[in-house]
């Protein structure tokens, strides 16, 4: 017995299981436990035959393509965005569809530009944004890597778009909808088998929703969209 | 005696030669009494009778058409019931429904206690003063949602007023009145009155007599501190600058928190006659307005200038080193469109620098008045008055010198005599000169609101000026009526 497990084991054999280990499970693991153990048999591929039902929380920074426009009212060209959403995998492979929305919210200050320098006025403005996003994806399954899930998806944005400052009467405030697209790509990675965690990077573009007055058109910027990076925690399958 | 007066002379003039003409000692006023005499209210001072004053209810009414075109919000009401007495609730109904209907309907009921409709709240800056809605000038331009922004400014702005002087302070002055006079070239002539004395007062609706609401109070005319109006249009036009306001007495000014700077620079007609040492040269012009430019002064009102003799290089210096300063300056266009449109030589030079804005005037129809000049320097209007559009009481009314006590060389031959500057009335007056101060108290209120450059104070007053005339800027309104609400509002990101 101990002959054969010496012939087997051999100490390359034995380094590249921890080093999968160490890749797969966290170092923890490995150094816990002397004794290697038969690994588990990975999951089954994609599963095609069934609806897979996911929600989703997600927190995450958007850099706005107006950038001069933001940072001047709102003291920087960014900001924190939250959300959530409803992912659906169809029987067709890994396509999914996906209804999301998220929020961010700024609050600055008017101002007056002049030749480049801008003076703030004082009156506090609040700009909030609430995109609703609906997307159709592709979600990509290894047999190697079964709880790793990257995927690629894009679609129609309908951008909500509130702007109200002090002393405005309803007329100067702004509280519309816009049309945009985005697309975007994200790595998922399941640490449970109803848990995942995940990053996306989505490039959104809202044409002509800005820039017809405000320092939008000082600058000449009329994308409401911009560049985010979230982080989801998915529940479901 | 005539050989005394001679030797007098002569002794001034070799006074004046020793100083350069620089600096004369003022030989023909001195101050006989220091104290603060009480100013006199002689009221309101029309030809005309005062035609019926605009209503506050009309007045709010202009203001917000257009804006919001229901003065409730549709869709719902507010009842309160009676078996609920902590609270009021909000009922929705049609949106098409009449809330005011909806709501008295409901007040029928027994179980209601009131309904009323959602009627909409505005912050309403409107003076309590109760000359007040004799200024249609202030509704005009939307002054009362400007105050709701910027109300009034603060004492951290100083705004010089360089004119005839100021009624600032209460004193008694001696002058010396030695020559006979005519007014007119034709007309009656007025005897020499000999030793005079003046009382003067602080105009109640400026400050009080050496308070901190004046600030370095300078006069190039006399050569001394004392810039006391013997004119009454320095006051006038301080008035519409910084008026006190919301004291329940008398008019409201544009920038009603502001210290007052009062540099005199022009000679009023008693300044002639009492033969003041110098007069409202170009020279004297110049040091003034370096004057207050070098005494903290942030905005310059010169309701003043000169339409013949060529231009004045030396005025162009003096107002180039003011903007240099930090100063935003106005300048009246001048009053000569209807005897010959000659351009005031002060005010051409602004379209060449920024941070000096050249006034034309227009009435109480917002239309150019009769005789605001035009021409190619014209920058922006204000209202001036026009007593074509609205008989005597559309001019701009303030409170100033009583006129009646101070023009006594418009009175019979026996019935003149010396002036009294301590009595006080309100005048309509019209003029470019009463719509450069609606633009200087407008450039205050933008300082205090954070636009401290004089060239990025007059872009934005050109940028949200409300186009009149042809499209664009024309040589009747420039690029149109200030607006000062819109300008202080500045930009947001999308509008």
């Amino acid at each position: 017995m101990s002959h054969r497990f010496n012939t087997y084991w051999t100490p390359i054999r034995i380094g590249s299981v921890l080093a999968l280990c160490v890749l797969l499970s966290g170092a923890s693991d490995v150094f816990a436990q002397a004794k290697p153990r038969p690994r588990t048999p990975p999951p089954p591929p994609p599963r095609s035959r069934s609806l897979e039902v996911n929600g989703y929380a997600m927190l995450g920074r958007i850099n706005f393509t107006a950038a001069d426009s933001f940072d001047v009212i709102l003291g920087e060209p960014a900001g924190t965005i939250f959300g959530g959403g409803l992912r659906v995998g169809l029987p067709l492979g890994g396509l999914f569809v996906d209804v999301g929305a998220w929020r961010f919210r700024g609050e600055g200050e008017r101002v007056f530009i002049f030749e480049g320098e801008e003076f703030r006025l004082g009156i506090p403005v609040e700009v909030t944004t609430t995109p609703l996003e609906l997307s159709a994806g592709w979600q990509f399954r290894f047999r190697r890597m079964p709880r790793l899930r990257p995927y690629v998806a894009g679609g129609y944005t309908s951008y909500g778009y509130k702007e109200t400052s002090e002393f405005a009467t309803d007329a100067e405030n702004v509280d519309e909808r816009f049309p945009g697209y985005h697309l975007g790509g994200g790595l998922e990675y399941r640490v449970a088998r109803w848990i995942g965690l995940g990053g996306e990077f989505t490039w959104t573009t809202v044409p002509d929703a800005i820039g017809e007055s405000g320092v939008s058109a000082e600058f000449d910027e009329t994308d409401l969209g911009g560049t985010s990076f979230r982080l989801k925690i998915t529940i479901g399958r | 005696m005539k050989y005394f007066a001679a030797l007098v002379a002569a002794l001034g003039l070799s006074a004046a030669v020793s100083e350069g003409q620089l600096q004369p000692s003022p030989p023909h006023r001195a101050i006989i009494q220091d104290i603060g005499l009480p100013a006199i209210d002689r009221g309101l001072r029309a030809q005309d009778p005062p035609r019926a004053a605009r209503d506050r209810a009309e007045a709010e009414r202009v203001v917000k058409e257009g804006i919001d075109r229901l003065p409730y919000l549709p869709g719902s009401i507010i009842v309160k019931f009676k078996n609920d007495p902590d609270d009021f609730d909000v009922l929705p109904i049609p949106m098409t429904t009449d809330p005011e209907a909806v709501a008295a309907a409901m007040e029928q009921r027994p179980d209601v206690e009131y309904a009323q409709a959602r009627y909409r709240n505005y912050a309403m800056a409107q003076p309590n003063d109760p000359r007040y809605p004799s200024q249609w000038n202030f509704p005009a331009i939307d002054m009362e949602r400007a105050w709701d922004i910027q109300p009034g400014a603060t004492s951290d702005i100083i705004v010089a007023v360089l004119d005839s002087g100021m009624a600032f302070r209460s004193i008694t002055v001696g002058y010396n009145s030695r020559f006979a006079f005519r007014v007119t070239a034709n007309g009656p002539l007025y005897p020499a009155l000999g030793r005079v004395e003046v009382p003067f007062a602080a105009a109640p609706e400026l400050g009080a007599s050496q308070s901190s609401r004046f600030v370095a109070p300078r006069d190039f005319i006399w050569d001394d501190d004392l810039p006391l109006d013997l004119d009454g249009h320095g006051t006038h036009v301080a008035g519409t600058i910084g008026q006190l306001t919301n004291n329940n007495d008398g008019t409201a000014g544009m920038a009603y928190n502001v210290r007052l700077m009062p540099v005199k620079i022009i000679q009023g007609v008693w300044d002639e006659i009492f033969s003041s040492p110098f007069d409202g040269t170009d020279d004297v012009v110049a040091r003034g307005i370096r004057y207050a430019a070098d005494n903290g002064a942030k905005v310059i009102n010169l309701s003043i200038g000169r339409t013949s003799g060529g231009p004045a290089p030396v005025v162009v210096d003096a107002l180039r080193y003011a903007v240099s300063r930090g100063c935003f300056i106005a300048v009246a266009s001048g009053n000569t469109r209807d005897t010959g449109n000659q351009a005031n030589r002060l005010a051409q030079p602004a379209p060449d620098i920024a941070g000096m804005v050249a006034v034309a005037a227009v009435g109480r129809t917002l239309d150019l008045a009769y005789y605001s000049t035009t021409g190619s320097y014209v920058e922006i209007a204000a209202p001036g008055g026009d007593q074509r559009q609205g008989g005597t009481t559309a001019g701009i009314l303030q409170q100033t010198l009583d006129l009646d006590l101070v023009e006594t060389f418009e009175r019979p031959v026996s019935q003149f005599g010396p002036p009294r500057a301590d009595a006080f009335a309100y005048h309509f007056f019209q003029g470019t000169s009463m719509a450069t101060p609606h633009v200087a108290g407008f450039a205050a209120l933008l300082m205090q609101q954070g636009i401290t450059n004089p060239a990025a104070i007059e872009a934005a007053m050109k940028q949200y000026a409300t186009d009149k005339g042809a499209p664009g800027r024309d040589d009747q309104f420039g690029y149109g009526l200030i607006n000062p609400r819109a300008t202080l509002r500045g930009l947001g990101l999308a509008r």
